[in-house]
């Protein structure tokens, strides 16, 4: 997969989508709680201040029972724009028991009180809207006190405004932590993932090599060891591998020498001109054996290289591609058989000879496969990160199933019919691919089969 | 020509002698990779053939203290680790040749024949003859009986490997890596067509083949005109 980088990447990670999920489930506890106590608080202060009026019309009346009304005008009209204990503007009124105004601050008793007791709210015809409470007292006057809703209302603004400034901080503190943790944690997987993609590109010599006893460093631990295990596998597989090429050519070596001396001595013997056919089939038949030997050790060797940077450098495909088909082109030629060749410049990093042979192995099938006077397509494309070599016969292509086991030892398709060989050339050109990180697929072409290796580019 | 072989194998060492001896060259046998050094050092050789996995010192080892030495004896590297990487490594480290085992004997042949002609005074001269064929290197002509033959690059390039080697059995495998520079064995004998394209042009008019083949393993360039 494509490694993704910057904000599209950071907001599809799990991580940041689980932290952001925990930041978004507190933040509404956190709003539910607030408008809990929004509305509590509001109740209270309305009750409070509303006592307080009541407080303040008892007052008016024990003013009244003691020094009459006229003592009550005076009372009124000296405590006219006082504020209470809670901030707010008091608004009075007395009228006499035939409805007219002894004093206060509202002009007339509001129509739509009359006969209301207690707490009230009512709208003056100028438009304020008031809340407060009414004292009838029984052969005096009726009193009211209120206060202008939109003095309550201020002071709820305020409470939202003090609820508000902590919600804010809780908001920014969410989402920075979900920042911080969420690029922490990112930064942590990425790294393993970064690991993973280097590895799968042949490079076994990567390491995580991250500190923490955490579950994330227990994983990059984990990684760590599972590729050292691999590593070890390999070297073993190497050093075996190396060992069976020196204590097995060693006698194939001999046994070669000594059949190419016999031949040589009943050469030079008449009488032993009987022998030849025999010793020539021999020699053949040891060829043979040597040749099946070498490309098993070439394919074991070649697997157990992946990943080592040894030898390692800047070679274009198209190079490769038209020496591959310069040196089929005759033989093709002789079947009536044209290589079309179509190349640009694709620099891929690896061991020349291998991605020669790796070329040479996939013309080589499809020449073998094609019929007389077909066309064998042999492309090199490029792009700005990935080269791709393509070679397309016009054969009788693969069986369903077959690109699965395509790539192991000793396998070859049903539909080759006589055609020779060992099953060995595809295994060998994906032991190539696989030591240089190359992904290769085999594609139904309808008719024929296309073969497609692709590697990443070499930066240049 | 004098040529030391190292090699611990006594069958291997045996055999490479008398391939050497059959080409009229003198081959002394050392087993051992330090004893090898020694006398590689000590004495003046034409050639020296070694093996790489050897007692007492690796054979790679023996080339690069031959070389911090500044003895230019060219040196024939082979070994059972036959993969190209092996071969680079093998030639970074001084040695003139890498041939893998098991090999056939005309290849061991050949490659000595031309790390013995390379080390000669006038290693490429102007014109190759060989019977009645004339082969100008600089101009890249070639003419048989005076008469011109048109050849492609390629087909030029593999007539004059054969030429270098007239007389002698050329492998395939010489003949990709000189021509093509390539050290695999191609499934199909691709060789053979470049060589057959090769022949129906110098042969064309001509009553007898110039290249004979070898059971098998290469080609010739017969030196008798006839």
């Amino acid at each position: 997969m494509e490694p993704r980088t910057g904000l599209a990447a950071f907001a599809r990670s799990s991580t940041v989508r689980l932290v952001s999920a925990i930041a978004a489930v507190f933040l509404l506890a956190f709003v539910g709680v607030g408008v809990a106590v929004r509305s509590t608080a509001s109740t209270y202060i309305e009750r409070r201040i509303l006592d307080t009026l009541e407080t303040d019309a008892a007052g008016l009346e024990a003013v009244w029972r003691e020094g009459g009304t006229a003592a009550l005008v005076r009372a009124i009209e000296r405590r006219r724009g006082e504020t209470g204990a809670d901030g707010l503007a008091r608004m009075r009124l007395a009228v006499g028991p035939d409805g007219e105004k002894l004093a206060g601050d509202f002009a007339a008793w509001p129509n739509d009180l009359d006969g209301a007791s207690d707490r009230i709210r009512f709208e003056t015809t100028d438009g304020g809207a008031y809340a407060g409470v009414v004292r009838r007292i029984a052969g005096g006057p009726d009193l009211l006190v209120a206060h202008a809703v939109a003095e309550h209302a201020a002071v709820m603004r305020a409470l939202d405004r003090d609820l508000l400034m902590p919600m804010i901080v809780a908001l920014m503190a969410a989402l920075a932590v979900t920042a911080l943790v969420g690029r922490r944690l990112l930064a942590r997987i990425e790294r393993v993932n970064l690991v993973a993609r280097r590895v799968e590109a042949g490079d076994l010599a990567a390491r995580v090599d991250a500190a923490g006893a955490d579950e994330f460093g227990r994983l990059a631990t984990h990684v760590d060891a599972m590729l050292e295990r691999i590593a070890i596998l390999m070297r073993g597989v190497h050093h075996l591998s190396d060992h069976i090429a020196h204590e097995m050519r060693t006698p194939l070596a001999r046994l070669r020498a000594r059949l190419e001396a016999a031949r040589r001595i009943a050469e030079a013997t008449p009488a032993a001109a009987p022998l030849l056919p025999a010793l020539d089939e021999a020699v053949a038949e040891s060829s043979e054996l040597i040749s099946v030997f070498s490309a098993l050790l070439d394919i074991a060797r070649t697997e157990a290289a992946a990943g080592d940077a040894r030898g390692l450098a800047v070679v274009d495909l198209a190079e490769v591609a038209a020496m591959v088909v310069d040196l089929y082109e005759a033989a093709a030629e002789d079947r009536g058989i044209r290589l079309a060749l179509a190349t640009v410049s694709a620099p891929v990093v690896g061991e020349r000879m291998l991605l020669m042979r790796m070329a040479a192995n996939l013309v080589d099938n499809a020449v073998k496969f094609s019929p007389d006077g077909a066309v064998v397509d042999v492309g090199v494309e490029a792009t700005a990160t990935q080269c791709r070599l393509v070679v397309r016969d016009r054969g009788p292509g693969v069986p369903e199933g077959f690109e699965a086991r395509a790539f192991e030892r000793f396998t070859r398709a049903e539909t080759v019919g006589a055609t020779p060989g060992h099953g060995l050339g595809l295994a060998l050109v994906g032991a190539i691919a696989l030591r240089h990180g190359m992904k290769i697929a085999l594609e139904r072409a309808d008719p024929g089969l296309r073969v497609v290796a692709t590697g990443a580019r070499a930066t240049t | 020509m004098r040529i030391l072989v190292i090699e611990d194998d006594a069958v291997m060492a045996a055999h490479m002698a008398a391939l050497l001896a059959g080409r009229d060259h003198v081959a002394t046998t050392v087993a051992d990779g330090a004893e090898g050094l020694a006398r590689a050092a000590a004495e003046p050789w034409d050639l020296i053939v070694g093996d790489r996995m050897l007692p007492g010192l690796e054979g790679l080892d023996v080339v690069e203290r031959l070389r911090a030495l500044e003895v230019t004896t060219p040196v024939l590297i082979v070994s059972a680790l036959g993969l190209p990487g092996d071969r680079v490594h093998g030639l970074e480290r001084g040695a003139d040749d890498y041939l893998a085992k098991p090999f056939a004997d005309d290849e061991f042949l050949a490659r000595v024949h031309a790390l013995l002609r390379r080390s000669r005074p006038e290693p490429h001269p102007e014109v190759l003859l060989v019977g009645d064929v004339e082969i100008r290197v600089k101009a890249r002509t070639v003419h048989r009986a005076d008469r011109h033959v048109p050849l492609s690059p390629k087909e030029f390039e593999l007539l004059r490997c054969l030429a270098e080697h007239a007389g002698h059995f050329v492998p395939r495998s010489l003949l990709l890596e000189r021509v093509w520079n390539l050290r695999f064995d191609p499934q199909t004998n691709v060789v053979d067509v470049h060589v057959s394209r090769l022949r129906g042009k110098i042969d064309d008019g001509f009553a007898t083949s110039v290249i004979r083949t070898s059971r098998g393993e290469g080609y010739m360039l017969v030196t008798e005109a006839s």
